[in-house]
């Protein structure tokens, strides 16, 4: 067969699933994507588990190919109103993402950074739901104005969840977080 | 719909043909192949409801052939078969006849020979639903 490689294969993308699922779980927990990410970016990987023609995504920082656009078959919506929305961490935040609303907390986006590495670096602390007392999450280059930015918009049940990714790993701060850094 | 014409050519046929094409040359899946079912969804035309009539089983595929000679060439297939493979392979060749590469006669010849099969069929039930005519025109008068 003229076979399609990882992340795009169903098998891989439910294996992903079942990470992102599992690191939703588990604040601050880092999960290796590296078996089913191919030649890709854990970030693909977690997105192409993520979207598909029924969700909207946003690339404000274009770190997404034509054709991986075209295979996520997620679409293209503003950054302030996409689902999901995929940002470039070395930068400082852009326009606010999706909160949802107090009716439809559903409808608040989430956020896939682009991290230089996780699970190395300066540490965050972590405290919320699904920590016991204090976490502590590592994280490598991320621009510090994310984490103001981040605190205004989480007003659970509104909020943005995070999904911080390097080349391999991925790690998840849910809008319930409260991050120190 | 002439995509489905390769899905009632002979299966192995179609995926050694779309192998052969693929040799030496870059397939790039501009879409993930799916394989599943349909909802086919009807709109009513007085207060615009949607309501599903029914499933499809489909097999779609989306691709672009890179070959360092000719270049690009881009094909897909829907198929109303829920056969991934064999949507891929069907995209391929109809990537390869679109662009009237090397190979576009072969394809043809097997799009030709699932056509025959589709008429067939068509052609058996036409004749036997002609069995089933039922006349209602009163006794002792002829048809119109």
């Amino acid at each position: 067969m003229i076979a399609i490689g990882h992340p795009w294969t169903s098998d891989g993308q439910r294996q992903v699933f079942r990470a992102v699922l599992e690191s939703w779980s588990r604040p601050g927990q880092v999960a290796d994507l590296g078996a089913w990410i191919g030649g890709s970016r854990a970030s693909l990987a977690a997105l192409a588990a993520l979207c598909d023609a029924a969700t909207t995504l946003a690339d404000p920082d274009a770190l997404l190919t034509d054709g991986d656009r075209s295979r996520l078959g997620a679409r293209a919506a503003a950054a302030g109103e996409a689902a999901f929305v995929i940002a470039d961490a070395h930068r400082a935040p852009g326009v606010a993402p999706a909160r949802g609303s107090l009716l439809a907390p559903e409808l608040g986006a989430t956020l896939v950074l682009e991290c230089q590495a996780v699970g190395e670096g300066p540490a965050l602390r972590l405290t919320g739901p699904g920590i016991e007392r204090c976490g502590e999450l590592r994280a490598l280059g991320i621009d510090p104005h994310w984490w103001p930015a981040r605190a205004g918009w989480c007003a659970p049940p509104q909020g943005v969840d995070l999904i911080l990714c390097d080349a391999r790993r991925i790690a998840c701060i849910p809008r319930s977080i409260a991050v120190e850094v | 719909m002439p995509d489905n014409d390769l899905a009632f050519a002979p299966r192995e046929a179609v995926l050694d043909l779309a192998a052969a094409l693929a040799e030496g040359r870059r397939v790039e899946h501009l879409s993930v192949p799916q394989e599943g079912l349909w909802l086919l969804q009807l709109r009513e035309p007085v207060r615009g409801d949607g309501w599903y009539v029914g499933e499809v089983p489909v097999g779609q595929a989306c691709v672009a052939l890179h070959d360092p000679a000719l270049g690009c060439a881009s094909g897909g297939a829907v198929l109303m078969h829920a056969d991934r493979e064999l949507a891929v392979a069907a995209a391929v060749c109809d990537a390869v006849e679109r662009s009237g590469w090397p190979g576009a006669e072969e394809v043809a010849c097997l799009r030709a020979s699932g056509a025959a099969v589709l008429q067939a069929a068509a052609a058996e039930r036409a004749a036997i639903l002609e069995r089933t005519r039922v006349g209602f025109n009163e006794l002792g008068q002829e048809d119109a």
